[in-house]
């Protein structure tokens, strides 16, 4: 179970609720949250109640910057205290960061800072995706251009920070092959069920952003009849990952990457099959690696 | 190494070599299988149509600290591993 938000911790109750009942259940709980309400205190709390990953959002490595962009004084502060208190106390802890047009320019400065100067054990970093609030964000979506200078320079931070840095992009762009010093997430779309504030049920957090895309709701329904019964969960089990349209339809990493983040593809182009917008992108510009390129795409 | 036959790698699969290593794309299932930095050396050889002892002599000279006779066991346990996948065929020229 992964409790995000906005900022979780603004229900502690129900997040130590939660974490609660993972442990009772067996559950790998994380939770990610901006820090301000990580006390020294509150993360002990956590680990006590068998929190297992701690994610804390830190997007600049300037403080001015990255409480300009959080609109608050002192969340940078509070963001370093908390992965602090969660490294001496030796809770699994990462950094995660979204790059947007805005910080991509600081992103080598920020790699730096977070893995020497905190020090974070670990950050996880993608290109933030237009997704909810994020696409009225004032940092900007990364163009295809500032994509491939993100996979540019998370490149050679797997070289100096081998093992230490987690990407969640696109392996026609990085991969494990050439790139054996970066970590690679996936969104695991065909085993996520996302409950969102309202108790409506979606993919992820999509169903904010997207009302059609909520299939139930937990405070009338049996989730795990929601599970097995949407038509959403059953296709995402049964059947998303075997085609895609667009440029990841012609990808050879398209069994590896699928299409990234279906949310997005779903957001974007109507459809969980259809391929990740920022990959699509860099196809009709022409910057797409020809390489994985099996043949013409169709459109997206 | 044997003279009487040539070697033919697979072309309906994607071959992705690099200088440090590289993978293989198979379209019938969309796997892939991946490349030490050797096996890609070897394997880009193998796609320019040189015959075994000329790929064994670029061993040699790119790993002088290793006995020839390790190589060119080393080099056949690949070439037999290749054939195990259907990457490899063997050809009769004689």
């Amino acid at each position: 179970m992964k409790i995000t938000g906005g900022e979780p911790l603004l229900e502690k109750r129900l997040v130590l609720g939660l974490l609660g009942a993972c442990r009772r259940l067996g559950l790998y709980a994380g939770l990610e949250s901006n820090g301000t309400l990580l006390s020294p205190k509150v993360v002990e709390q956590l680990k006590r109640l068998g929190l297992k990953e701690l994610g804390i959002s830190l997007d600049f490595p300037d403080p001015a910057l990255h409480d300009e962009f959080r609109g608050q004084t002192g969340v940078f502060r509070a963001a370093v205290d908390a992965v602090r208190s969660a490294s001496r106390i030796k809770l699994n802890v990462s950094v995660v960061t979204s790059v947007f047009a805005t910080n991509l320019p600081y992103l080598r400065r920020h790699a730096e800072f977070t893995l020497t100067e905190i020090p974070a054990p670990n950050m996880k970093v993608a290109g933030v995706v237009g997704l909810g609030r994020a696409r009225e964000m004032n940092g900007g979506l990364l163009g295809p251009r500032e994509y491939l200078e993100m996979a540019t320079i998370l490149r050679e931070l797997g070289r100096l920070f081998p093992d230490r840095i987690a990407v969640g992009l696109p392996w026609s762009l990085v991969n494990p092959m050439d790139d054996p010093g970066l970590s690679f997430g996936s969104c695991h779309a065909d085993g996520t069920m996302g409950i969102l504030p309202d108790g409506g049920v979606s993919l992820c957090g999509l169903g904010v952003s997207r009302p059609e895309a909520v299939v139930g709701n937990v405070l009338t329904r049996d989730p795990l009849a929601i599970w097995r019964d949407a038509e959403l969960f059953v296709y995402l089990r049964t059947r998303w990952g075997q085609e895609f349209s667009g440029v990841c339809g012609a990808c050879i990493f398209h069994r590896y990457c699928a299409n990234v983040c279906p949310a997005y593809a779903f957001e974007v182009y109507g459809s969980f099959s259809a391929p990740f917008p920022p990959c699509q992108h860099l196809f009709e510009e022409g910057l797409f690696p020809e390489y994985c390129l099996l043949d013409s795409p169709g459109g997206a | 190494m044997d003279a009487q036959s040539a070697l033919k790698l697979r072309e309906d699969v994607r071959w992705v070599l690099r200088d440090n290593g590289g993978f293989v794309y198979f379209p019938e299932d969309g796997k892939i299988e991946v490349l030490s930095s050797t096996a890609a050396r070897i394997a880009r050889s193998l796609l320019m149509g040189l015959p075994a002892e000329t790929v064994l002599e670029q061993l040699v000279s790119v790993y002088a600290e290793v006995p020839r006779h390790q190589l060119e066991a080393d080099l056949q346990d690949f070439l037999h591993a290749l054939e195990m996948k259907g990457l490899l065929a063997r050809r009769p020229t004689t």
